[in-house]
């Protein structure tokens, strides 16, 4: 099967405002931690993961 | 760069992209805005998983405070329920669970009334930070017999949300499910005003090693009682997610509705209440409209109800976990985003106003 993207060309200048805005509102990993340190809230939260068993992530029957 | 692009792929592989675009809702969107979709979540999960990452990091600041919880606990958990028996038989199983959270769409949408002066005849589960303020509006046992609170959070601050004469009135019938690392005055609090204490644990290390605690307390825990260990659930970190998976897990309803589950703000919400996370955390001197104020707390439509709302990192956090988990939910669980606003939208989230869906599945 044969397709074909049809490019649509955009402003060089608008295109990269966007991604710079992107990148700009990306939560880093430092501000995170600097927010949740500041906020006391450290401990109180964790997500359980496993990469070997991701059903697990849905909960466990019997532990 | 031509205007052009040619490209080749298999049928198979194509069939594979239609069902992917179909699945992810965007079905009769173009193709540039189903790819832009994409994209973006590939963007997101990465940053999920750094948040994620961070924010574990922090477990071990308070890990010996959850030891010690569990083992003042552990003589009441081998006296005590576990979770496992609120199972009720197949033909007793309520088709529906409100899950209920206490976002600020609640008094926005007035839905504690609202259910309050229902017929609804399915399960629900309070969030225990919300309980004193449903037995306020009138949804209490007595009429809504199938009544649950969840508790996960393992700090001293949730005795409150057992102080009240309302739970005093109606402990007795009221069903409590508790983490075995619960801070150990906040069930006494509840024990005391007979609220029935069912415990489980809440999942954070069990595949770290077999010395991971969730295991050794596993252990403890069968050593006496509950030859079949106690269930294990995952809470996304928080209670609400916790809630909603006790309504599927456990109690094994179908339907599973959430009220005030909105893990975002509202735009007219005070500032100081945002940027301390409703004041559970230190206020921060952060502007609104400093860059870092928009990085933090970012403004984001929700399209299924075409709203917008203010997260906070935390709920940014909260709210990836529990999409995630709600995506990978099995086919019999249909999750119904009644909110009506808040961050929780996208695969296997039907959004309905709560009045819609209390026409549906109340008792006529």
């Amino acid at each position: 099967m044969k397709g074909n993207f049809n490019i649509k060309k955009i402003d060089e200048l608008e295109s990269s405002d966007n991604e710079s805005v992107d990148e700009k509102n990306e939560l880093t990993e430092s501000e995170f931690e600097d927010y949740i340190r500041k906020s006391g809230s450290a401990g109180s939260f964790m997500v359980f993961r496993s990469d070997d068993n991701k059903e697990s992530e849905l909960g466990m029957d019997e532990v | 760069m031509s205007d052009i692009v040619d490209f080749s792929i298999t049928e198979n592989t194509f069939s594979k992209i239609l069902a992917s675009k179909k699945q992810s809702g965007l079905n009769d969107k173009s193709w540039d805005e189903w790819f832009n979709f994409i994209l973006k979540d590939t963007k997101s999960l990465n940053q999920k998983q750094l948040l994620e990452q961070t924010a574990n990091n922090f477990y071990e600041e308070s890990f010996e405070d959850w030891v010690r919880n569990f083992a003042i606990n552990l003589p009441k958990i081998w006296e005590d329920y576990s979770a496992r028996d609120l199972v009720l038989d197949e033909s007793k199983i309520p088709s529906s669970a409100i899950v209920i959270g206490r976002g600020p769409s609640l008094k926005k949408f007035n839905h504690l009334e609202m259910l309050s002066e229902s017929n609804y005849d399915g399960a629900i589960i309070c969030s225990d930070g919300i309980l004193i303020d449903v037995l306020e509006a009138g949804i209490t046992p007595d009429k809504f017999s199938n009544f649950y609170v969840v508790t996960i959070d393992p700090v001293e601050k949730i005795k409150m949300y057992y102080d009240h004469e309302l739970i005093k009135k109606y402990g007795s019938k009221i069903n409590g499910i508790f983490s075995t690392i619960t801070y150990p005055e906040v069930v006494k609090t509840a024990r005391e005003h007979n609220v029935k204490i069912h415990w489980l644990h809440t999942l954070f290390d069990y595949f770290e090693s077999k010395k991971s605690f969730n295991r050794v307390s596993g252990l403890m825990v069968r050593a006496v009682n509950h030859q079949h260990g106690l269930p294990g659930i995952q809470t996304g970190g928080n209670v609400g997610t916790a809630a909603w998976f006790l309504g599927w897990q456990i109690l094994k309803c179908k339907n599973i509705c959430l009220i005030g589950i909105n893990h975002g703000w509202e735009d007219d919400d005070p500032w100081d209440l945002i940027v301390s996370h409703g004041f559970d955390a230190k206020s921060q001197n952060i502007e609104r409209d400093s860059e870092i104020g928009k990085k933090l707390f970012p403004r984001i439509l929700n399209p299924d109800f075409n709203t917008y709302c203010i997260m906070d990192p935390i709920f940014q956090y909260y709210s990836n976990a529990l999409k995630e988990f709600i995506s990978r939910s099995p086919d019999w669980v249909n999750t119904i985003n009644a909110t009506q606003g808040g961050s929780i939208f996208g695969k296997n989230i039907q959004p309905m106003q709560f009045t819609d869906f209390l026409e549906k599945f109340s008792s006529s």
